[in-house]
């Protein structure tokens, strides 16, 4: 088969990439300069230029003007289908989690959120706003939205608890166990923008779907904003015999 | 309006919405006609023809006269679980799927993919770039390495008509498990150009890495897939909705992270 020559860019890249994985450089760290670099691995200046570039618009590095480029803290991996606490996945990452609470708003269900939620049109639901900071910097905006009438105590419920789940099992008994959610990429407008401290047009993952309990009758409808850097999913996959 | 107020109206809106977020209805096609829906939910074929209208006020629908009822948008939703399967998830939403191989050679697996597949820097990696595409349109790009030794040389060109798993699968690779990350990441400028879009513009990026039943890596493939063309539809726990993943040819996955 044939020979493939590397370009020297992607070179760079993978060199940068195997410093990082390898532990060699460690979040926090100094990257060596360009011309440190080019001499060691024998490349151009440019195509190490280049390969930086792109690991800093993937938030595996960040420049400090004047001072330099830096390997950035790694994301906290989130499995896509682990419903777990979000604090519980940055806990075991070593890394904090603050939620703060935007605001809990009571609104007429619209035609969407009423079958996603299996509500008549018009009947009150809870909407609750929320924040997650990651080691004090922003990195989730979630809405999650369930039935008023079904649930009418969860705000005071939540601040008992802490956490929405927790609130539902604790005290009204709801078990979530399963659900679906839609994955695309949106620009953050100003207001999520400066939310997520970053500029306006910063494209984000979008989150939104249903939970459900045991039952099959769904639970929540939520939909969350989310910053790329700060937060990777993932999901494990296995085989099955066919 | 008293149509409006009946459950089987209710139950069909809420039915073709959760079919359309899900993707067993994709953006562009044609829905079952209102007769057949009707049938399907056993209920009159007036009601169907209300709840689909309700839709179409959503603008989720759009009628066209003498075919019937399409869903709007143009992203194509698919499913995380199916790695494999893009031929074959498309050919199922009929979104026309073709693949085009734009690089096929050998090279030094390197520091990055040395530590990889646990192999030395100097032993070959097979390199395939392919273009995925949907309707003729480019969706996605995909990077796939492998131990050189997996394969013969001979079954490698067939990928133009293969999938990777199902090769694997012809040469007795046995997959065990995977573990796929999502990014968000720009192009260089060839590789946008290839994928139709703006390098300044994201693009995801699925990052998979398959194990054998010996758990050695015998593959790593990364995806950027346009974000105007595509989202995601990721089932989580232990509902019923696994029941809609698109089996893959040779054996199917399913979602490994599921709670007890």
């Amino acid at each position: 088969m044939q020979r493939l020559t590397i370009r020297p860019s992607v070179e760079a890249r993978e060199r940068l990439e195997a410093l990082v994985v390898r532990g060699n450089l460690r979040p926090g760290d100094r990257l060596p300069t360009e011309r440190e670099l080019a001499a060691r691995w024998g490349i151009s200046r440019a195509a190490v230029r280049s390969a930086i570039r792109r690991l800093a618009d993937e938030g595996v590095v960040y420049n400090v003007q004047g001072s330099g480029t830096y390997v950035a803290a790694p994301p906290v991996v989130r499995d896509l289908r682990d419903l777990r606490p979000f604090a519980e996945a940055a806990a075991a990452a070593g890394r904090t989690l603050r939620t703060e609470v935007l605001g809990w708003d009571v609104e007429p269900a619209d035609a969407g959120t009423g079958d996603r939620l299996d509500l008549p049109v018009g009947d009150p639901v809870h909407v609750l706003r929320r924040l997650r900071l990651i080691d004090d910097v922003p990195a989730a905006l979630e809405r999650s939205v369930l039935a008023a009438s079904r649930f009418p105590d969860l705000p005071r419920q939540y601040g008992t608890h802490g956490s929405l789940y927790a609130a539902l099992r604790g005290s009204c008994g709801v078990e979530v166990v399963a659900g679906y959610e839609q994955l695309s990429v949106s620009a953050l407008d100003e207001a999520a923008a400066g939310a997520l401290a970053v500029p306006p047009g910063t494209s984000v993952l979008s989150l939104s779907g249903v939970a459900h309990e045991a039952s099959g009758a769904p639970v929540e409808h939520f939909s969350s904003l989310v910053r790329t850097d700060q937060v990777r999913f993932a999901s494990e996959l296995r085989a099955v015999a066919p | 309006m008293a149509v409006e107020r009946t459950p089987q109206y209710l139950a069909l809106r809420r039915l073709v919405r959760h079919r359309i977020e899900t993707g067993r209805y994709q953006p562009g096609t044609l829905l079952p006609a209102v007769g057949d829906l009707a049938a399907e939910q056993g209920i009159h074929r007036l009601t169907a023809l209300r709840a689909l209208e309700a839709l179409v006020e959503e603008g989720l629908l759009k009628p066209v006269v003498g075919r019937g009822f399409f869903v709007v948008g143009e992203k194509v939703a698919r499913e995380l679980e199916t790695l494999d399967g893009f031929t074959q998830a498309m050919t199922e939403r009929q979104a026309a799927p073709s693949v085009r191989v734009l690089t096929r050679g050998v090279r030094p697996a390197g520091p990055r993919y040395a530590d990889v597949f646990s192999v030395a820097e100097d032993d070959d990696l097979c390199l395939i770039k392919r273009l995925c595409l949907a309707g003729g349109v480019p969706f996605s790009l995909e990077e796939i390495l492998f131990p050189a030794d997996l394969l013969p040389d001979d079954g490698v060109p067939d990928l133009g008509v293969f999938s990777l798993y199902q090769l694997f699968s012809f040469y007795g690779v046995q997959l065990q498990r995977a573990w796929q990350t999502l990014d968000l990441a720009t192009l260089d400028q060839k590789d946008a150009r290839v994928l139709e879009v703006d390098a300044t513009v994201p693009v995801m990026v699925f990052t998979c890495t398959s194990r054998d039943r010996d758990d050695r890596v015998v593959e790593h493939t990364r995806t950027y897939t346009r974000a105007d063309r595509a989202s995601f539809v990721v089932p989580f726990g232990s509902g019923s909705l696994r029941t809609e993943l698109v089996p893959a040819v040779g054996g199917s996955w399913v979602p490994g992270g599921a709670p007890g």
